[in-house]
């Protein structure tokens, strides 16, 4: 299979104000794929309208061949496509455990919940250690470790993170990487929305550059990183 | 020449946070000063200092050679400081030309009611916004509502025109439209600050160009300078240096 | 700029409700020949005319009663009008004005033995004064803070006076009938304060429409619709909304005094009557907020529908269950009043009809 997710021509926005105006993704399986551009660009947006939390005014979503479009997000979810928002969104009067539990609510997600637990735990020793504390306990770096178990428990077959390394101490922000780099390695497609373009482009296989909701550029990272474009897309100029 | 406004050592503090530290920048007669930065570097709350919105902690602002720094909005309107809202406001039971009036009336020249219609008029003329009249300002689109907030504030004839990212939320025909406006705006002697996300009319369009970042000014300049000047490139792209100390064992 | 709240939510913030569509109109800007050319205030000559032609011409003394209890009705909506459906602020507490109008009325008039319609007007600048005074501390407040304060303005006023020995404390005053000799006698004094209230009534109306078609006025509906962005725009919101709120208290309070003069007697609880307050906004959303002739079409229904309750066996203790009905049914439903559902159905009605 050639694409696992593609979005077609997407338009969308909050009440009048569009913020999407034609958005064209295709993601591989097994890559990394990263969405990069200024604030305002859209980037939230479109991984929002991915997930069906922002409704799409015109175009398709395509998971696994699929047309999802007209899908509620938990129905998405139930097939795979997971989502880790900025902002987390964890269940803070919950254990660090009982939050990875909720990540397997699901029915597609039951069967491996066990499993799954002792991955997570694999890749994140630190969760482990900390797994009776109430979530709101953990540090920053933390929380995004454990909102990221929490979509793995998903079983994805695309995890989508919006923001990985805001607001974190490099120590904890460098494992997160690790951990990506790994679990690309395993072969989970991923799709990152990233603050930081050199990081962004130093980690990912394809990268998307938005401006003023379209895109602006696109290609494989490595070429991407040379381009005057990129920064032109974030200023202008 | 002195400069139309003049804006030094500015800082304002929100609890423990630093909104805008040590800000100084000056804005000549006829010049469009653009504004910009990532999000959260204190823009907004810029513009709510100079047009007396928020009171600061220190420096001043001086206008046309007066000190205007800590004065209510009402009062910098008739020195000739007149400014639009990122999310617009417009007065929702009055139609149109109400709006604009209500602008004519309290502005510089503070204008009586028949003068105050007309100028106001005159003004949606400008903007485009004339065939819309007598219509409610509740059923304008958003390119209809941004544009009666400018025409609201021209009314007033200032001699500064603040904008808050006034091209947000219009598709690329709207864009140019109001271009269109601002460069008329400039052209008939009014100076415009603005601030914009829509980076490449912001970079065309101004004259020269004042980079904020974490409350703190970056970079001033040309756009064509500020533009590859390395810390304004930081600001938006990220440490590059990160990057490499992250992925060091990878 | 937070979101802006329902029509709903805004009602029970005690604020004027703005947005519906249904909503009485905002003045139309700079109307040629003023206000002397204009049908409302012809109309309401010609009204005011009428009410004191009719009754007097028959020596028609019932109908006198019931028309100045109308007239006072519509004193009160149209001067809260000011408050509610020009500025946006929910005066909840509006009767004070018209019953401490009638102690400093009376008090002047007959302790002090003032010639009636100095001891008036006296008691019209004495409150319009005292309403600058509190008004410039409890209008900082917004909405619900604000509607509160107003009723604890009314409270405190009430609780002052109550002890307040040189007006009788919680007795009050009465008057005696030699205070009516000025005028010459109880008879000729009934008809003579029964003009002036009329007087006052059409001064009300004619206020309000000369304001609405004013700069100043221009200047308070935009208080209304958005108060930042009113002040970003030059208004000096603060000097407005005191101004108003002290003009919005001098002619209650004059005809605050002529009424308990004639009605010859005064106490805290006649005088301050808290559902009166109440009723004067049921009356005003009724005949639609914002409009001259709303304020007094809803106050003369209002009074009217009310006077019949009262004095009917059967329904008198549903008075109020039926005036909480109305408002609801009107906030919920039309917020524009009476007028504002003329304005649906014939919106050129909106050019001459304010």
């Amino acid at each position: 299979m050639d694409t696992i997710l593609e979005i077609k021509s997407i338009e969308s926005g909050y009440g009048e104000v569009q913020v999407l105006w034609g958005i064209s993704l295709q993601v591989k399986p097994g890559k990394l794929t990263t969405i990069i551009g200024a604030n305002g660009a859209g980037k939230t947006t479109t991984l929002r309208s991915v997930m069906g939390s922002v409704r799409t005014w015109k175009g398709k979503v395509v998971l696994n061949g699929e047309d999802i479009t007209r899908l509620p997000p938990h129905s998405r979810a139930n097939r795979g496509l997971v989502l880790v928002p900025e902002g987390r969104q964890l269940f803070a009067d919950m254990s660090v455990e009982e939050n990875l539990e909720m990540g397997a609510y699901s029915r597609r997600a039951r069967k491996g919940q066990k499993h799954n637990l002792d991955r997570v735990y694999d890749t994140f020793p630190r969760l482990k250690e900390r797994r009776k504390q109430l979530s709101s306990t953990l540090s920053g770096g933390e929380q995004q470790m454990l909102a990221m178990g929490r979509g793995l428990m998903q079983e994805p077959l695309v995890l989508m993170i919006d923001e990985l390394s805001l607001g974190l101490a490099p120590v904890l922000a460098q494992q997160l990487f690790l951990s990506l780099k790994s679990l690309r390695k395993q072969g989970l497609t991923i799709v990152l929305v990233e603050q930081n373009v050199h990081l962004a482009l130093a980690l990912s296989d394809y990268t998307y550059v938005l401006a003023e909701g379209r895109v602006e550029i696109e290609g494989k990272s490595r070429e991407v990183a040379g381009m005057d474009g990129v920064r032109r897309a974030y200023l202008g100029l | 020449m002195t400069a139309l406004l003049e804006v030094t050592g500015v800082s304002l503090r929100f609890g423990g946070l630093h909104a805008v530290s040590n800000v100084s920048f000056s804005i000549a007669r006829g010049e469009i000063l653009g504004l910009i930065g990532p999000n959260g570097a204190g823009k907004t709350t810029l513009f709510n200092i100079v047009n007396g919105v928020y009171k600061v902690d220190k420096g001043k602002i001086v206008f046309e050679g007066k000190d205007i720094t800590n004065r209510p909005p009402n009062e910098v309107v008739h020195l000739g400081v007149a400014r639009t809202h990122q999310i617009v406001k417009p007065l929702n039971g009055m139609t149109v030309l109400e709006n604009v009036t209500v602008g004519a009336c309290f502005g510089r020249d503070y204008l009586s009611l028949k003068p105050a219609r007309q100028e106001a008029m005159e003004v949606l003329e400008r903007v485009g916004l004339a065939d819309r009249a007598e219509t409610s300002a509740r059923s304008l689109t958003i390119a209809g509502k941004k544009r009666l907030e400018v025409a609201r504030a021209l009314a007033a004839r200032p001699k500064l025109l603040l904008l808050d990212e006034v091209l947000a939320g219009l598709n690329p025909t709207e864009i140019d439209q109001m271009i269109q406006i601002i460069r008329g705006i400039r052209g008939s002697g009014i100076s415009v600050f603005m601030i914009e996300h829509v980076m490449q009319a912001i970079m065309n369009l101004s004259d020269r160009i004042v980079v904020l970042s974490f409350g703190q000014k970056l970079a001033e300049g040309l756009p064509e300078e500020v533009a590859r000047d390395p810390q304004v490139i930081e600001a938006y792209l990220g440490d590059p240096d990160i990057a490499d100390k992250l992925l060091e064992n990878a | 700029m937070s979101p802006q709240p329902s029509t709903g939510a805004q009602a029970a913030a005690g604020q004027a409700v703005p947005l519906s569509s249904r909503r009485a109109s905002l003045p139309e800007v700079g109307r040629r020949g003023g206000i002397l050319l204009h049908p409302v205030f012809w109309l309401t000559l010609v009204f005011a005319g009428l009410m004191i032609a009719v009754p007097l011409h028959g020596n028609n003394v019932a109908l006198r009663e019931d028309l100045i209890l109308v007239a006072v009705a519509i004193i009160l909506a149209s001067n809260l009008n000011l408050m509610i459906g020009y500025t946006g602020y929910v005066n909840f507490g509006h009767i004070v004005f018209y019953g401490l109008g009638g102690y400093v009325g009376l008090y002047l008039a007959t302790v002090r033995n003032w010639n009636l319609v100095l001891a008036a007007l006296s008691a019209g600048v004495t409150v319009s004064l005292l309403a600058l005074l509190f008004g410039v501390g409890i209008l900082r407040l917004r909405g619900a803070y604000f509607a509160l304060a107003t009723i604890g303005v009314l409270v405190a006023v009430h609780s002052f006076v109550s002890n307040f020995d040189p007006w009788g404390r919680s007795t009050g005053m009465y008057v005696s009938f030699d205070a009516y000799a000025p005028l010459g006698g109880p008879m000729r004094a009934l008809w003579i304060t029964y003009i002036l209230v009329i007087v006052v009534m059409a001064l009300s109306m004619v206020l309000s429409l000369a304001i609405k078609k004013s700069k100043f006025g221009l200047g308070l509906f935009a208080i209304r619709e958005d108060e930042d962005a009113a002040v970003v725009l030059g208004i000096n919101a603060r000097v407005f909304k005191a101004i108003i709120y002290s003009v919005s208290a001098f002619l209650p309070a004059v005809a605050g005094a002529l009424m308990f003069y004639k009605n010859g007697m005064i106490d805290p609880s006649i005088a301050f009557e808290y559902m009166l307050s109440l009723e004067g906004i049921v009356m005003l959303m009724l005949g639609g907020q914002g409009t001259v002739v709303g304020a007094a079409l809803g106050g003369g229904l209002y009074e009217r529908l009310r006077s019949y309750l009262l004095t009917s066996s059967r329904l008198s203790n549903f008075h109020l269950v039926i005036a909480g009905g109305l408002l609801l049914l009107v906030v919920l439903f039309a917020p524009g009043g009476l007028i504002g559902w003329l304005y649906r159905l014939a919106p050129r009605a909106k050019k001459v009809i304010e």
